[in-house]
């Protein structure tokens, strides 16, 4: 009796559900086509990983990519200090050309909408964030809440908090004029626009398997704010750590039509004829959409993996 | 002796140094093998002057070349021999050596090779499924590097030839960043 009263039930929920899903799809589809920048998500491993993703990252278009949000697990204060270091230099290189020749900024160009490079541009919070259900009292949380170093004056970071914006007031910003941002206080210098998010580590090394699934939940729900908070259009993996629960949370939003961020996941070079743990997962299950090695040697056991070149 | 290698170290201060460097990570079986009286008279007699050892973590003190308490000396085969445990950058130390003996961690390869320095491997056996293994034997065979284990290293370093080395041509990010540009559909770069 039970499961005929329940059918009906069920199949109404699919169809919402369903239902919600191409709404939302449809909305997304739209707000992409309209914004002329790729919001990034980039999730940061440890050592080698994160010298291999800032090498990545120094070849993009960075007035293009924006605003950029790094994901590091919260054992890896390093981490988020080399994405500062590195946001600080961009920074820098930005302002460079643009005092130099003021007539054509190389930045503002590309950036559609973008700000005129001399009125820097608004919205540049680089706030450090951190899901609220993250368990945030580690002392690595702190260093790497302190991370972020305020650059151009234009930094706020709020360990423990949540950002005060929503997503969608922090997109709007983003595509505003200048004069009404929080970035007057940088003059001609071009804000970097860039936060750190903290998830937990899914498992420590040597903890035991039953422990770690409560903690793999965790990571993964916080994987899911994350994504959700920063609606990233490309989401940039290459290593351990919190790859896979990002890898999961935008694959989870996808088949809700929230997230339909592009995954692409690039291959430690350190891997030359066998997949890593983290690349054979995001390999077979299809999770990533574009796969990268860094040989050829493993691009030919690998058929969909794609070669082009190394990073290192 | 090629020119090139032969002037790094001489460059300096007339010495020509060996930087044996374990990046971050723990690796007494490293430090224990250089550590040893046939391996400085090794050094001594491929033309080196200089033993520069960077330990990292290592519970290991190099105490059979050098005396309690002691971070540098010199030994009576004329070889200076001195250690650290970490310092905020490799790089002065890389770009002085005259051979650089470094785990297999991928940073240090590459920023040994991007020096043009030459570059004597060791994997380390202990680490979870080696496939540290993998990349040193990789560019090994494609002649940039040494690939050695601690066992053998010694004559690794006896016998090599840093005149036969294959420079490694750096990394460009350009053409993975190109396949996403137009998979995101954006304009490439810019030169």
């Amino acid at each position: 009796m039970a499961a005929g009263g329940a059918l009906p039930f069920l199949a109404g929920a699919v169809g919402a559900l369903l239902l919600l899903r191409l709404v939302l799809a449809a909305i997304n589809f739209v707000a992409r086509r309209r914004r002329s920048h790729v919001r990034t998500l980039v999730v940061m491993g440890s050592g080698g990983h994160t010298a291999e993703m800032l090498a990545l990252l120094g070849g993009f278009d960075l007035a293009t990519y924006r605003p950029r949000c790094y994901v590091v697990a919260a054992t890896d204060a390093m981490s988020g200090q080399k994405a500062a270091a590195f946001e600080a230099a961009a920074a820098a290189a930005a302002t460079r050309p643009a005092l130099a020749d003021e007539e054509a900024p190389a930045s503002a160009k590309k950036g559609g909408r973008a700000s005129p490079v001399k009125a820097g541009s608004p919205g540049g919070q680089n706030t450090v964030r951190r899901s609220p259900r993250v368990a945030a009292r580690s002392a690595a949380d702190r260093n790497a809440a302190a991370a972020a170093p305020p650059v151009g004056g234009a930094c706020s970071a709020l360990p423990g908090a949540r950002s005060p914006e929503s997503p969608a007031k922090r997109r709007l910003l983003a595509g505003q004029q200048p004069g009404s941002g929080s970035a007057a206080a940088g003059g001609s210098q071009q804000a970097p626009q860039y936060s750190v998010a903290v998830i937990p580590r899914s498992r420590e090394v040597g903890q035991s398997w039953a422990s770690s699934v409560p903690s793999t939940l965790r990571a993964l729900w916080a994987a899911v704010s994350v994504v959700l908070d920063h609606s990233p259009d490309l989401v940039l993996l290459n290593g351990p750590g919190t790859c896979i629960p990002i890898a999961a949370a935008a694959f989870l939003l996808r088949l809700l039509g929230l997230c339909e961020g592009r995954v692409v996941y690039v291959e430690s070079i350190a891997r030359v004829y066998r997949l890593s743990l983290s690349g054979k997962i995001l390999y077979h299950s299809r999770l990533a959409h574009t796969f990268f090695v860094q040989w050829e040697e493993l691009q030919q056991r690998y058929p969909r993996a794609v070669y082009a070149g190394r990073l290192m | 002796m090629p020119p090139q290698h032969a002037q790094r170290g001489a460059a300096q201060r007339g010495d020509r140094t060996v930087f044996v460097t374990v990046g971050t990570t723990k690796f007494d079986a490293l430090i224990r093998a250089v550590d040893r009286q046939a391996f400085a008279d090794t050094l001594v007699a491929a033309g080196y002057t200089r033993l520069v050892m960077q330990i990292g973590s290592a519970e290991y003190i190099p105490r059979r070349l050098l005396p309690p308490n002691s971070r540098s000396t010199r030994l009576h085969n004329g070889l200076a021999v001195e250690y650290f445990d970490f310092a905020p950058s490799l790089a002065d130390h890389l770009r002085a050596a005259a051979l650089v003996i470094s785990h297999a961690g991928s940073g240090s390869i590459f920023e040994t090779l991007r020096l043009r320095c030459p570059l004597v491997v060791v994997p380390n056996p202990l680490l979870m499924d080696n496939h540290q293994v993998e990349l040193a034997d990789k560019l090994e065979r494609d002649g940039h590097l040494y690939a050695a284990t601690t066992e053998n290293l010694a004559e690794v370093v006896a016998r090599m030839d840093p005149s036969r080395l294959v420079p490694y041509r750096k990394g460009d990010p350009a053409g993975i960043v190109r396949a996403i540009d137009a998979a995101m559909g954006v304009r490439p770069k810019p030169l």
